[in-house]
């Protein structure tokens, strides 16, 4: 609840009682060295002080009286020419080195930041001043030295890492921390990227005060990120925890958590709160209520599913994939639109912009972190973790441990399992199946069951690999015979960005081919784009194709970058110039025309800035 | 002497949310969370290359909601980065993408090991593309909805259908949020037909039933 | 052997200070030779460190340093800078091999950096400080440098006897304080005429009658910025507006239970002192000699920050009043400990209202305060607003009363919070 002081470095001297406090101790040697009143811990002073449990070891009204008498006694002691206790002695002597620390360090900055300050006297002034100068001339130098040997060794060590100013050139100095150059983006390109180390690494990262690079101008948000931790707002109902602990299907691991100190302050302000524990009441029911709808059925929809005898065919027509060939049957009854959200929900802004307004300038409804930002990874992925009862898989770059979770899958799973089947020799998207199989029951059996051989339905066979359907006696005939085959009509014209329009849009969107996987031509009939690696799915089986498909406006886009990249830092470099290109390890030595060094100075400068 | 009442100070409380949205690469996370946040779609296709993080301030009478908001790159190379985004989060919201099954079976995956970080999250289940998929064959549809619901009904999680190009169910995802984080009495109407977007929660995730709302009383501190 | 030798490579890389002067004159010159002796002592010393009187070392130093021919001047320290600089190059390698077997405490060569030295000595007590000046020429001059800057003056607690640390002819403390002390004659006669106090910046009686002698030779040098009397019951009004009127840079007083202190003096001070921010006036006895016209004329110093009327039962709200009036954006620190004619009325309405938006400390333990929920939701609204947050002291006695009023508020909040939701949940969008 209270916070430690930020600012009361300025303010040393704390309590006003410390005469008080000081002196009323009676033990003559039992004292602890540091005690939490004595005059010298005058700032542990202040932050036990505002914890309210420590009140008691301040004066107080009632004991006042008492420590009077202490505290004449005292000076009774001074005036009656009593000795001290030793352990008073040694206490002062504590404090008086608390003070020296904190003058010391005061020295140490002046001197350091060279600060000039007027010093009155007047014998030691001149002394002084040359002191300064030499301190201050000497100090950073030596500094400097060490930092730029430092920065030296760095090179070196690059220039041997690398092994010829030829590799240098190729790989490693034109790439910038942070960017992916098209180079980078090669899957597994050998691990080149580097990403800046202000990046949170995963491991260290906390939740609670995630570090977030800031690009810019976003600095007057920082404090409110700092201020999460101090939790200013005890009262704030806390979320999940504090219901969840009360749900009974959660276990004493839960509460434990919960019953953690930082919670606990929370729970006793909830147990006396009637509002609150009515708030509770019946979450025991609710409970009950969700356990018997996992073992019911769908609550929205009967399980009969209403398909017709010929869904077999249908299955095994593509109309999964092709949707849009089969209109709807059903109209829903309200219109699309009506499902729209209002646009942008800017409830209250205007209410805001006034309590902002009034409450301090500083704030304002548009300090949201309105931008993007993005958190990447430091440490590879490769990299195996442990994380609470998760263990990072990097082989299947996955986190282990918890599969039993998975069990409570397991009604959809034996639903899908047959449809799996049939996916992995079909090639046909697992819920289709799934469904299909769902609604036909045991009749699926029977097609599924002689799939090994594959299917026989009829007269006809289905040839696994050539994915036709054959005549179960062979006896196939050509009625098309004779006839030449069209040449394929090429791919790639009338895909380019087709304008999609749905049914009750008012106007034409566009959406990229990217973002749509089903392709319109001009006449109205849709065939897949391959399945490029970005429809990448976490699926047990992943996607096959492991090509590459960059569309043009891809290209334009690497090429863009590319180019805002050499605009950058192209003059760090001479791009094409022959002996970066082709030189070899002996010809970076000599060469006069390699400049790679400038790489180096730009980093210079750049850490210095930063510094 | 009378003191300058403007400087009274007026103290809004915030109410922090944590929100990471994770499935497949190319389902609408970003999109989703950009859309939430900006009011913007890009029909452009930008890979997160890592986690993506925005936060918005809703601002309440007396209160900051401040949904900060994570989404994780889909694509495997990221998943090291999984805890980064569930842990600590009042609610993990699992996307898939509507025309694409594949995605809705991926989500076992997500949820297993979202909630090996964190199993104390709400979670939600969303189909994203909403726009696309009610123009595709209602058998299909039909297929979908009813294994979106099964798996809700698994993760106990409200089961949401939204479309960030069209704008439908975008907000009401983080007011379902909210409303279980804070166990409160949603009163939109759910939507549970085949071809809606499906919008149901009144009996997944954690909530009592509706037993009569806690009487609220207003007393407001001189502010 | 191995130590020695690092030692001596390292030697190199001070090179550089040749370009240092010892422009200094209160550099150490410690001989080398008699390290081995001093570290039998040292022994001795721990033997009975109870006993073990502060400034030993100095003391013993000091007469060696007498040895002139053993001079070589192995150690110069610049002034009292905490920057040390050390030129090793006079430092022959015999020496350093006596001092390195007088201790195996000091084997590691990171122990002959001085500036680490200094950093490690600084966090010591000064027991420990003597001690550690036994061990080696070089521990001995960082540890004597830390020693007397500051300046303790205390009556012996087993003999009775003055004590003090023993001085070199040089020392320069910055702050002087003498705690407890009966009788100064023997330190006025003997001691003060060795000491410089022209650097002295801070002067402290604690329970000690004051030294005119000392006090004059203060004000001289003009730098005295901070006068702590404290608990002094005999110092008059009388004595003290003559004491304080050859101060007139002070920036900081303490006259804690300094209890003939009233008014008058408060006055003359103000008057006196125009450059003070922090005054303390707590006090258990005769709180009715310190009024409303104390706080009146103190509030109309510029530059007052801190406040210190702890026990003044006799302040008012108006004082606090006046204080809002004049110091409104100055207050950092406020102690109205045991105030307890000075209510809601005033304090908790201007704190609440951000009257005094840089108070960083108040305290209110033991006043007639009733009305917290303001206060706590001020307090909330600083620690999270902005970067100086208040500390709000109160007393056991107030404490239920303030958790109660805190656990309303809090409830309050939470259900506006709950309100605010819900009807943001369910509107529609």
């Amino acid at each position: 609840m209270s916070i430690r002081p930020n600012m009361l470095h300025d303010v040393g001297e704390t309590s006003f009682e410390d005469v008080e406090s000081t002196f009323t101790y009676k033990d003559d040697l039992e004292v602890p060295r540091l005690a939490p009143n004595s005059a010298a811990s005058t700032t542990t002073e202040n932050t036990t002080f505002s914890k309210d449990k420590r009140y008691s070891s301040h004066t107080e009204l009632a004991s006042e009286i008492e420590d009077d008498i202490n505290y004449n006694s005292d000076f009774e002691e001074y005036q009656n020419g009593r000795d001290l206790p030793l352990a008073v002695d040694r206490r002062f002597r504590e404090s008086s080195d608390q003070d020296e620390l904190a003058d010391l360090q005061e020295q140490l900055e002046e001197k350091l930041s060279l600060n000039l300050r007027d010093h009155k006297t007047a014998a030691g002034s001149k002394n002084k001043f040359s002191q300064y100068s030499s301190a201050g001339l000497s100090r950073p130098s030596l500094k400097d030295a060490v930092r730029q040997r430092r920065s030296m060794i760095d090179l070196a060590t690059r220039r041997k890492g690398t092994g010829s100013i030829g590799n240098l050139n190729g790989q490693q100095s034109r790439q910038v921390p942070n960017s992916r150059s098209y180079m980078n983006l090669r899957p597994n390109a050998g691990r080149t990227l580097s990403y800046k180390s202000s990046m949170p690494s995963l491991m260290r990262f906390n939740h609670q005060d995630l570090l977030l690079e800031d690009d810019d101008n976003e600095d007057e948000d920082d404090d409110e990120v700092e201020d999460e931790d101090d939790e200013p707002y005890p009262y704030v109902p806390k979320i999940k925890r504090s219901y969840r602990d009360l749900v009974p299907r959660f276990t004493e691991k839960d509460k434990k958590v919960s019953a953690g100190d930082d919670f606990t302050y929370v729970a006793a302000e909830m147990d006396d709160d009637d509002n609150f524990n009515d708030d509770f009441e019946g979450v025991d029911d609710g409970f009950q209520f969700a356990e018997n709808i996992t073992h019911n059925k769908v609550p929205a929809f009967d399980t009969e599913l209403h398909l017709s005898p010929s869904e077999y065919d249908i299955e095994h027509d593509d109309s999964l994939l092709t949707p849009q060939l089969h209109r709807k049957h059903f109209a829903v009854d309200v219109p699309f639109d009506s499902y729209r959200e209002a646009l942008h929900n800017h409830e209250s802004s205007k209410q805001a912009a006034v309590v902002a307004a009034a409450a301090n300038s500083r704030r304002s409804s548009k300090r949201v972190r309105a931008r993007l930002k993005t958190i990447r990874q430091e440490i590879d992925l490769n990299t195996p973790m442990k994380r609470g009862k998760m263990k990072y898989n990097p082989r299947e770059k996955r986190w282990d441990g918890n599969e039993d979770i998975l069990r409570s899958f397991d009604n959809i799973e034996n639903v899908d399992r047959r449809a799996f089947i049939i996916k992995n020799k079909r090639s046909r998207s697992p819920l289709k199946g799934s469904s299909s199989n769902q609604a036909l029951g045991s009749g699926a059996t029977a097609a599924t069951s002689n799939s090994q051989h594959g299917k026989i339905v009829g007269k006809m066979k289905f040839d696994e690999q050539n994915l036709r359907w054959l005549r179960v006696d062979g006896a196939e005939e050509d009625p098309f015979q004779g006839i030449t085959d069209l040449p394929p009509r090429s791919q790639s014209s009338p895909t380019k960005n087709v304008k999609f329009q749905t049914r009750d849009h008012p106007g034409n969107s566009l959406r990229s081919q990217s973002q749509l996987p089903f392709i319109r031509d001009d006449h109205g009939n849709r065939f897949i784009s391959s399945e490029s690696t970005r429809f990448h799915s976490l699926t047990t089986n992943p996607s096959t194709d492991p090509t590459y498909h960059i569309t043009s406006k891809q290209l334009e886009k690497f090429y863009h970058e590319e180019n805002k990249w050499s605009r950058k830092i192209g003059s760090w470099f001479i791009l094409g110039d022959k002996s970066r290109d082709t030189g070899s390890a002996d010809q970076s030595h000599t060469n006069l025309n390699d400049r790679s060094y400038m790489y180096e100075i730009r980093n210079m400068v750049i850490s210095s800035a930063r510094n | 002497m009378s003191l300058d009442k403007d400087r009274v100070p007026s103290l809004k409380h915030q109410v922090k949310v944590k929100v990471g949205l994770i499935g497949d690469a190319q389902v609408g996370k970003t999109s989703l969370m950009v859309k939430y946040v900006q009011n913007v779609f890009d029909e452009e296709y930008t890979q997160t290359l890592g986690v993506h993080y925005l936060e918005r301030k809703v601002v309440l009478g007396s209160t900051d909601v401040i949904f900060s908001i994570m989404d994780l790159g889909g694509q495997r190379e990221f998943i090291n980065m999984l805890p980064l985004v569930s842990e600590g989060a009042v609610a993990i919201v699992f996307l898939f993408d509507l025309t694409r099954p594949e995605t809705l079976n991926s989500v076992k995956e997500w949820y297993r090991q979202a909630r090996g970080f964190n199993d104390t999250a709400i979670s939600i289940l969303v189909g994203t593309k909403y726009d696309l998929f009610v123009d595709m064959d209602p058998k299909y549809q039909e297929n979908v909805s009813r294994t979106a619901i099964m798996y809700a009904q698994v993760m106990d999680s409200p089961l949401i259908f939204c479309s960030t190009q069209s704008s439908i169910n975008v907000q009401k995802i983080f007011k379902v949020v909210i409303a279980k984080a804070f166990n409160l009495t949603l009163k939109v109407p759910e939507y549970k037909q085949v071809g809606e977007p499906l919008l149901i929660y009144k009996s997944f995730g954690p909530s009592r039933p509706s037993s009569p709302r806690r009487q609220v009383h207003t007393p407001p501190p001189s502010s | 052997m191995s130590c020695v030798s690092s030692v001596s490579s390292k030697r190199s890389r001070y090179d550089d200070s040749n370009i240092f002067e010892d422009v200094h004159d209160v550099s150490m010159q410690t001989p080398v030779k008699n390290c081995s002796k001093r570290h039998q002592k040292w022994s001795l010393s721990i033997a009975t460190p109870a006993t073990t009187p502060v400034g030993k070392s100095d003391g013993k130093r000091k007469t060696r340093s007498l040895d002139e021919d053993l001079i070589s001047s192995p150690l110069k320290f610049k002034g009292d800078s905490n920057v040390l600089d050390v030129e090793f190059q006079e430092l022959s390698l015999q020496k350093v091999l006596v001092s390195l077997s007088a201790s195996d405490a000091a084997s590691s060569p990171v122990f002959h950096i001085p500036e680490l030295l200094h950093r490690i000595f600084s966090s010591l007590d000064h027991e420990s400080l003597n001690h550690c000046s036994m061990v080696n020429p070089i521990w001995s001059a960082v540890a004597s440098r830390i020693i007397n800057k500051d300046l303790v003056v205390q009556q012996s607690s087993i003999s009775g006897d003055l004590k003090i640390v023993e001085l070199d002819d040089k020392v320069h403390p910055k702050t002087l304080t003498f705690y407890k002390l009966k009788n100064h004659k023997n330190f006025v006669e003997n001691q003060l005429p060795r000491i410089n106090l022209l650097r002295l910046d801070s002067l402290k009686f604690y329970i000690s009658p004051i030294i005119p002698a000392v006090l004059n030779k203060a004000a001289v040098s003009n730098n005295l910025t901070k006068l702590t009397i404290a608990g002094n019951k005999n110092i008059t009004d009388q004595e003290m507006v003559y004491l304080i009127m050859g101060l007139p840079n002070l920036i900081e007083l303490d006259l804690r239970a300094c209890s003939q202190i009233s008014d008058v003096s408060i006055v003359s001070i103000v008057k006196h002192c125009p450059k003070l921010q922090s005054i303390n006036l707590g006090r258990h006895e005769n709180s009715h000699l310190i009024t409303d016209l104390s706080i009146m004329a103190l509030s109309e110093l510029e530059n007052l920050t801190t406040l210190g009327i702890s026990g003044c039962d006799k302040i008012s709200d108006v004082s606090i009043w006046q204080l809002y009036n004049k110091h409104s954006t100055r207050m950092v620190r406020l102690s109205i400990n045991g105030c307890t004619q000075i209510t809601d009325n005033s304090i908790s309405d201007i704190v609440a209202n951000n009257g005094f938006p840089n108070l960083t400390v108040l305290d209110i333990r033991n006043c007639a305060l009733v009305r917290f929920k303001k206060l706590i939701r001020y307090r909330d609204w600083r620690s999270k607003y902005l970067t100086k947050p208040i500390h709000i002291h109160i007393s056991d006695s107030m404490k239920e009363e303030f958790e109660l009023q805190q656990q309303q508020l809090y409830k309050e909040f939470r259900t506006r919070i709950m309100n605010d939701l819900n009807k943001w949940v369910n509107e529609e969008s």
